[in-house]
């Protein structure tokens, strides 16, 4: 855990390092979502919630952004899963790079995005269901795979510096080429956006 | 394939009149030359060439793969491209998975799908890194959408990054061709010949009318080219002796676009450099080897009497014959020097070390892992790679000596790692104002490292001979 803290104080760092520019902003987000599970993972897996800082350099002149974000994700069991014991666990760090792109950059702000990057998994309990035991206690313990999500949002000005957004996303971590299922997921959320230097 | 081969050729010998420039051991070196590319003023460009609005070259890209799509269910009748509303839930549901095509269709044909896309965007005003993204979403709306089957994140990065390394060298090689102050036969067969390479452009200048438009306006960037193109045989041997090899009828062609030490600093494609060998009669493939390295950033500046270069380059790697099968697509960090180009003897030489993002390389044990179909001989999954680049040019020639290293860490396939190397060292000597013959010789080396099966290890070799002209 101690990493984590490290990995987003060096990107506060890096974000307050750039100083703004007139053709670009950078900002600061916060923000907390909630994840439903869609697929074969939802029968061990069903809901999750996230928390995600990133830091975000948008052109006004193209209206897109680049985007660095690394976050929490904890799932939450499916009570109807046998786990054989109450000590499971299965979360994700993951650090993800990225962009957005602003239909507008007025007040009200719509947007795509688009996030790629790796997940750090950490699981006590095998990933796999009951139904196929041959890779049982394939994803035990701590590994490392790609992530990738796409959604829409819209932000909006509150302050001169303060916005608020909402977003919807569209998850899927990959968890092994040959299962035949991954982490997806349908991911709702809202944020605050800082923008720096103004 | 055919085509775009007939469109190499075409190009080789339509555009000689652009720059005549000659490579490595004929009369006029480029790189003893100054720099005379041409970038157009922005400002005119904008005028004639308006930028389109971002949502036209994807909804482009999205109705070429419901025209595609359509084409392969209606027409070919393919199961794959029988989709409903039941199979694009499922693989949402599903997410990202690997495909079993044949390395071919994974690591080639995707590429030049991805150049479609790329270049829609390109055409309509976007610079490499948006027409990039433009080229991802194309991309994954076919993989997510538009087959019954996984979406395949192999096909997703090979399409698009892969897609952007083609694309950008084709838009390149389209600017050298396009003269729109062109008319008549001439023109049309100008157009033509661009559009083979580029038919996203093509279709994007005849919607806006470009194709006949006659300007004596230059609007799109030129650099200076120098390229060769050989024709010989080669032997592609069985271990490390000269015998008992497939002979075939070989040609091989070679493109370097722009000057890499006469800058100082670069935009992604302002230099790269095309490799291509092609084989007929024997028992090899067609496409035996096609390769493309390119600057996306970097910075050159003097070094003692010669120049020295970092930045991040590119890399797009397809090699097969009967003994290797190799694709990857990779980036990585790059540096280089060159000696001081008033001298009789100059050296070049550039170091890469890359990301692979994705990679394949044919492995023994494939066939044994059981979720694999039939079509796919390799091993699949992220990697890095390392190449060496040495180059000495004399008087009466020149000589090289590249060396390829390719590490594969097997996502699909059998676990474990591949670690390939290819050392190429080539001679070419002056025969006749533009011509030269040239020996060549490819050491292969393969040390296969598996979780379930026993090691490989394997030496293979290649020589090749061959009679060129250089332009």
């Amino acid at each position: 855990m101690k990493k984590f803290y490290y990995i987003i104080v060096l990107i506060m760092i890096y974000s307050l390092s750039f100083a703004q520019t007139s053709k670009t902003e950078s900002v600061v987000s916060i923000r907390g979502t909630a994840i439903k599970s869609i697929g074969e993972i939802k029968e061990i897996w069903e809901t999750g919630s996230a928390l995600y800082l990133s830091y975000e350099n948008i052109s006004t002149t193209n209206q897109f952004s680049y985007m660095f974000q690394v976050g929490y994700i904890n799932f939450k069991e499916n009570p109807n899963y046998n786990f054989e014991g109450n000590d499971a666990y299965f979360n994700i760090i993951p650090l993800q790079v990225g962009g957005r792109y602003y239909i507008t950059l007025q007040t009200i702000r719509p947007f795509l995005l688009a996030m790629t990057g790796i997940n750090v998994f950490s699981s006590k309990y095998p990933l796999k269901p009951a139904t196929d035991p041959e890779k049982e206690d394939m994803y035990s313990g701590t590994f490392v795979k790609f992530n990738f999500q796409v959604g829409l949002g819209v932000a909006v000005k509150l302050f001169s510096n303060l916005q608020l957004e909402v977003l919807a996303n569209y998850n899927s971590h990959v968890l092994d080429a040959s299962t035949h299922y991954n982490v997806t997921g349908l991911e709702i959320g809202a944020g605050l956006n800082w923008t720096l230097g103004n | 394939m055919k085509i775009i081969f007939t469109a190499l050729i075409f190009l080789l010998f339509i555009s000689q009149n652009i720059f005549s420039q000659t490579l490595y051991a004929t009369d006029s070196d480029s790189l003893f030359t100054a720099d005379s590319g041409y970038i157009p003023n922005q400002a005119l460009v904008e005028k004639m060439n308006p930028r389109k609005p971002l949502w036209l070259p994807i909804i482009e890209g999205i109705g070429l793969n419901l025209a595609l799509g359509a084409f392969n269910s209606y027409v070919m009748n393919s199961e794959f491209a029988k989709i409903s509303f039941k199979s694009i839930e499922y693989n949402f549901e599903r997410g990202w998975s690997t495909d079993a095509d044949e390395l071919t269709t994974n690591m080639f044909a995707h590429p030049i799908h991805g150049s479609i896309y790329y270049n829609l965007a390109r055409s309509s005003g976007y610079n490499y890194w948006t027409s990039l993204g433009v080229a991802a979403i194309g991309s994954w709306q076919w993989e997510f959408f538009m087959e019954i089957e996984p979406p395949a994140l192999n096909d997703w990065v090979m399409t698009s990054y892969g897609g952007s390394m083609l694309g950008e060298m084709f838009y390149r090689f389209s600017n050298l061709i396009i003269d729109e102050s062109a008319t008549g036969g001439e023109r049309f067969w100008r157009e033509l010949g661009a559009g083979i390479f580029n038919p996203g452009r093509l279709f994007n200048r005849l919607i806006t009318g470009k194709t006949s438009r006659v300007t004596n306006e230059k609007l799109y960037e030129r650099q200076p080219f120098v390229g060769e193109l050989a024709i010989g045989g080669n032997n592609v041997a069985e271990g490390t002796d000269f015998k008992n090899g497939d002979r075939n009828l070989m040609i091989t062609a070679e493109i370097i676009y722009g000057r890499l030490f006469e800058r100082t600093s670069y935009k992604p494609f302002s230099f790269f450099r095309f490799n291509g060998s092609f084989n007929f009669v024997g028992e090899q493939p067609l496409i035996g080897q096609l390769r493309v390295e390119n600057i996306l950033t970097g910075k050159s500046s003097k070094m003692g009497s010669g120049r020295f270069l970092y930045g991040v380059f590119g890399h797009y790697d397809f090699l097969n014959n009967s003994v290797y099968e190799i694709g990857a697509a990779s980036v990585g960090l790059s540096m280089g020097y060159r000696s001081a180009k008033n001298k009789k003897v100059q050296f070049i030489g550039l170091l890469h070390g890359s990301l692979v993002l994705m990679g394949g390389a044919n492995s023994d044990y494939v066939p044994k892992v059981e979720f694999l179909d039939s079509a796919r001989t390799y091993n699949m999954g992220p990697g890095a790679s390392a190449k060496l680049e040495t180059f000495l040019r004399f008087p009466f020639g020149a000589i090289s000596l590249d060396y390829s290293f390719w590490w594969i860490h097997t996502w699909d396939g059998a676990m474990g790692d591949e670690f390939i190397g290819m050392l190429q060292p080539k001679i070419r000597i002056k025969i006749y104002k533009k011509w030269f013959v040239g020996l060549e010789w490819l050491l292969y080396h393969r040390v296969g490292k598996y979780d379930d099966f026993p090691n490989r290890n394997y030496r293979n070799n290649e020589q090749r001979l061959f009679i060129g002209y250089s332009f």
